[in-house]
């Protein structure tokens, strides 16, 4: 008879907690026992069954860190402050100051603050040069009163809510305050102390007093306005010496978390190094930042750094041990030594810990030549601590690039001129989008200049609507054109194409049956992105009725159906469930993808409007990520006659091509929303182009006539080029057109008669140049042919223009064709297109002011001031 | 308890405190694949496991500075991940959200990380087998199989003696070596 070991002995066997005689001697038994073994053998497969890859414990880690990289350079931090304004008086109310530094009594903000005054607008807080916060934009929220209380209260989380108070503040703004850094060092740390709450005070107040301005001068909280200016980059200044700045540029000093003291040049110190200083020559050492006191610098010998420290004092030769050792006094003027070179360097090791100096990096300057730099904003704080974080934000935006921002853009290629002889036909498919506008505005609005790919040149011209005259009897759409002189290019002449969908009013409508298709993985927790989200579709959703029904699916780890399909005369239920919606976990698009259009299809209406709004940040990590793929699905599905809109939203991983392909495959439009009001307008002011399609497959082919036209060049539509022959092809697919929808194309002309500005090819061995036809005699300079589809058909219709240029100059110009003009210049201009010709920022400008007209949203307006924008940018 | 690189829990979470973000990260690698088990013997789906593993350590990290004694920060992570997985469940249970009903109609099933050699079919059924023993058991078993660690390091991590960590693991093989016979998986 066998004894077979216990359970327990195995149990502890497979886990290796026996001894090794004992483990021996359980192996010898498996050896002659046949059923042990299988059951040794079968507990060991479970537990490698149950062993997850590698890559989820991976992922775990990346998505962990990645979300608190993002909390440490975006906007994401919790909402902690508020600022009320009643009558001409601000409140604030903020979370507890820390260690005794109060801004105001009880009150400090940070990073990421958002102030929420009770106007509807909102403001959201971010770094800026030197440590210090600054209000970096205003948002409308609109009458969106009954959001805000919901968003209040899950604010307090981060902080604890026992010391909140209110704070009351008049809107004066005393800026006097002397701003004197005391050197002398025993003291000094408690000067910066008084010296920043100070500084904090008046910045709070200039917050304040510099919402309140907005409301009192626009009656409203502008619309995504930065409050900043400028001036970023001297904090001091603008509290020191021009108060009247501080309306304009309001900062808010940073009273961050935990370190007991901050440097003035805001790195944030914490953990005091202890140890004497040495004492280096610079030739021993090179600076991680600009050299000053209090920059980080670290040993240059050999590739790795053999240690890196913190300058405590930096002494000009023959002035050592010198009285008054620090170098940089308050910030900008600085009683340092010029003589370059000879500098002697106190330090104290920080270890091996990787530092991020004042705004540069090691790898930045890791063998380039130090430059020292008295005019830089550092001071020093007299004693040495481990820095935490302190870059200005453009520096930030430089780390991003290289860590944490992902977004990804297509290259794009400006079309050629191309010779009219060699090629009469010019055929594109029309693009509805307006994303990239609203996106490079982002980019621009944030001070950055924007990744040439985020331009496409249609897509700027196509975001402004143009007051082409309706079309008339069964046509789906106008055809209107215009030529004019180029406003670029002297010799040439710019031709403008304008298509202008059928009205269909509101109520006219037919019934729809949409399906949300939103992302609530945890990188859509910035208030820019779900709740942002939540309330553009509750825009939409506060305009249906009855008729229409809504679903909701979500996606993160796991796809869900948050909404069945339900009729909108029920529109509660709706909301609340968008309410409802938080973020959180990783993302999985493509299975929501597929769910959204099951419930598509159930709810299928024939002759009505069958669409899923897809409203992402454009990730798709877990699953199929596949584009091939998904686009396919997008495809087929866009064939049953369920179409796929894509909203955009949020920043540092927008995936753009992939989205504006999405769109496209499934005969939808793609908008970016980086605002309520740009929600407000794709889903309320444009909500029947969206919805409603009253065209598809739309292409146009432009034949020119080589008597009047040596070469042509169509501007934008890079990546909507069609062959000649798939004009005529109906199994070809091409871009939608919604009702009020227009959709403009700019050809620039080169007349007959003029060198064409391409690099021409030999003439033909075999081939004698074609023969003109009679009706190149015509004087006419093109013909526009068109061909659609009706939005359930599936053969296409062909509308063809003759067009003739009557020689008309610049000034005889409609209003839109000008401002047409003056949106492809300023995309060509910041794409730096081979074709801008005389186009600058200030020609953009003129254009736009005298192609203003009307502007009933004061969507040319807002054009001009980027463009003001982006002059400073650019600095032309 | 000090990790394979050396540095205490205590000097990382100072750092951490300290300002360096960054050297969570060491935790995060540290502890991840036990709170990961504990959230796959809670969750049963990989995919839900890994966000709330997700969840719990940026709640840990939010309220590091509340942590009372830096050595128990595995098991104190544990409790907060516990707390969460409570949390989201009562939130799932609120009425209209449905995603508990989809689930159970079988979109997006969880695919298994089916390792090369199992059937996906032998893969569910072993799982199956497994997320049927009770609770107890098999939090210890799945921990032990999601990640190598000694008993003594499992019994700090529950908060039990070692002994009953050797209880639990025996009592859950018999019972899953009992189950597979049932099943005629073996």
């Amino acid at each position: 008879m066998i004894f077979h070991p216990s359970i327990e002995k195995m149990s502890r066997y497979l886990d290796g907690e026996l001894s090794p005689r004992q483990s021996s001697r359980f192996e010898a038994h498996l050896q002659k026992c046949p059923a042990c073994q299988a059951n040794t053998r079968f507990l060991k497969s479970a537990g490698e069954l149950h062993r997850p890859d590698e890559k989820r414990l991976d992922a775990v880690t990346e998505n962990v860190m990645s979300r608190l990289a993002e909390r440490q350079w975006s906007s994401e931090a919790p909402v902690v402050g508020q600022i009320h304004s009643v009558s001409g008086i601000v409140l604030l109310r903020c979370g507890p100051a820390e260690e005794g530094i109060e801004a105001f009594p009880g009150c400090a903000l940070r990073e990421g603050d958002r102030l929420e005054p009770i106007h509807g607008a909102s403001a959201v807080v971010e770094w800026a040069a030197g440590g210090r916060l600054r209000v970096k934009e205003v948002v409308d929220l609109g009458p969106g009163a009954e959001a805000l209380p919901a968003r209040n209260q899950r604010a307090p989380k981060a902080w604890s809510p026992r010391k909140r108070r209110l704070a009351l503040i008049g809107a004066t703004t005393a800026v006097g305050a002397v701003l004197a850094v005391s050197i002398h060092l025993p003291n000094v740390q408690e000067a910066i102390t008084r010296d920043r709450v100070v500084r904090a005070r008046v910045d709070q107040r200039s917050v304040a007093s510099a919402l309140e301005g907005l409301y009192v001068d626009n009656s409203t909280y502008s619309v995504a306005r930065t409050v900043n200016s400028a001036t970023v980059n001297s904090p001091v200044t603008v509290v020191q010496k021009t108060p009247a700045a501080s309306a304009e540029a309001a900062y808010v000093t940073d009273l961050s978390k935990a370190p007991p003291i901050l440097s003035t040049d805001g790195s944030r110190f914490a953990e005091p190094i202890t140890g004497p200083p040495q004492r280096h020559s610079l030739d021993g050492l090179k600076a991680l930042g600009d050299l000053s006191s209090g920059a980080a610098v670290a040993s240059s010998s050999g590739k790795t750094p053999r240690w890196k420290g913190r300058a405590v004092r930096i002494e000009g030769k023959g002035e050592t041990g010198a009285a008054g050792d620090v170098i940089i006094a308050d910030g900008r003027s600085a009683s340092a030594p010029t003589v370059d070179g000879n500098y002697f360097v106190h330090v104290r090791d920080l270890g091996t810990k990787e530092l991020i100096a004042d705004g540069s990096s090691w790898e930045r300057k890791q063998f380039g030549p130090y430059t020292y730099d008295p005019t830089n904003g550092t001071t020093s704080c007299g004693d040495v601590w481990r820095v935490k974080v302190g870059s200005p934000p453009e520096d930030v935006h430089r780390r991003q690039t290289g860590a944490f921002i992902t977004e990804a853009y297509d290259r794009i290629v400006d079309n050629p001129f191309l010779d009219v002889r060699e090629n009469p036909l010019s055929t594109f498919s029309i693009d509805v989008d307006t994303a990239s506008y609203a996106n490079v505005r982002r980019f621009l609005n944030q001070g950055r200049r924007p990744p040439k790919g985020a331009v496409r040149i249609e897509e700027f011209i196509n975001y402004f609507t143009y007051d082409y005259p309706a079309p008339e009897g069964d046509e789906p759409f106008s055809v209107n054109v215009e030529i004019n002189d180029c406003p670029w290019n002297d010799a040439h002449r710019l031709a403008r194409i304008g298509l202008k969908g059928k009205e269909i009013p509101w109520d006219d409508r037919p019934a729809s049956n949409l399906v949300f298709l939103l992302d609530v993985s945890g990188s859509m927790k910035p208030a820019n992105k779900l709740p942002l989200v939540k309330e553009s579709m509750k825009l939409l959703v506060k305009n249906l009725t009855e008729n229409d029904s809504v679903a909701i699916v979500v996606y993160a780890g796991a796809s869900g159906l948050v909404l069945p399909p339900t009729s909108c005369d029920d529109r509660r239920a709706v909301l609340e469930s968008l309410d409802r919606l938080k973020s959180g976990g990783s993302t999985n698009g493509g299975q929501g993808i597929e769910l959204a259009y099951k419930m598509a299809a159930d709810g299928f209406i024939k002759g009505g409007v069958n669409r899923v709004i897809l409203a992402t940040d454009g990730d798709f990590n877990v699953g199929v990520t596949d584009q091939g793929a998904l686009t396919r699905l997008i495809e087929e599905k866009a064939k049953t006659g369920v179409f796929l809109s894509v909203l955009g939203f949020g920043e540092g991983n927008l995936k753009d091509s992939t989205m504006e392909k999405l769109a496209d495959k499934g005969n939808g439009n793609y908008a970016y929303i980086d605002t309520l009001a740009e929600g407000r307008k794709a889903l309320v002011e444009q909500i029947s182009g969206t919805l409603i399609a009253i065209a598809k497959d739309v292409k146009i082919q432009v034949e020119f006539n080589p008597a009047e036209v040596a070469a042509y060049r169509l501007i934008g539509y890079a990546n909507r080029l069609l062959a000649k022959e798939d004009f005529n092809d109906d199994t070809k697919d091409a871009g939608e057109i919604g009702a009020g929808h227009s959709v403009t194309a700019l050809y620039e002309i080169v007349p007959a008669g003029q060198e064409a500005p391409t690099p021409g090819v030999d003439p033909l061995k075999y081939q004698k140049p074609k023969a003109l036809t009679d009706a190149s005699d015509s004087g006419e300079d093109l013909t526009v042919k068109l061909r659609y589809k009706a939005p359930d058909g599936e053969k296409s219709k062909l509308l063809e223009f003759p067009v003739k240029d009557n020689g008309a100059g610049l000034d005889k110009a409609s209003t839109d064709f000008r401002f047409a003009a003056a949106a492809a210049s300023f995309g060509m201009v910041l794409r730096d297109s081979p074709h801008k010709g005389d186009a600058t920022l200030k020609s953009v400008r003129r254009l736009a002011k005298k192609g203003k007209g009307a502007d009933p949203h004061g969507y040319r307006k807002e054009f001009l001031a980027l463009v003001e924008k982006t002059r400073e940018i650019l600095g032309e | 308890m000090n990790g394979v690189d050396g540095k205490s829990n205590e000097a990382i979470i100072r750092s951490v405190l300290g300002g360096d973000a960054e050297a969570y990260g060491r935790l995060v690698e540290r502890y991840r694949g036990r709170l990961f088990g504990l959230a796959f013997h809670l969750c049963g789906d990989y995919d839900a496991a890994g966000d709330l593993t997700q969840e719990a350590l940026i709640a840990a990290y939010d309220s590091l500075d509340r942590i009372r004694d830096p050595k128990s920060f595995p098991s104190w992570a544990a409790s907060i991940l516990r707390n969460k997985f409570r949390n989201q469940k009562r939130k799932r249970q609120a009425p209209t959200v449905s995603l508990d009903q989809m689930m159970e109609a079988g979109f997006d099933p969880p695919a298994p990380d089916c390792p090369p050699g199992f059937s996906d079919e032998q893969c569910r059924q072993v799982m199956q087998c497994v997320q049927s023993l009770p609770e107890k058991p098999r939090e210890a078993l799945i921990l032990r199989y999601v990640e190598d660690l000694s008993y003594k390091e499992m019994a700090a991590f529950l908060g039990v003696p070692v002994t009953t960590v050797t209880m639990r693991l025996a009592h859950a093989r018999r019972s899953l070596i009992q189950k597979a016979k049932e099943d005629g998986l073996l």
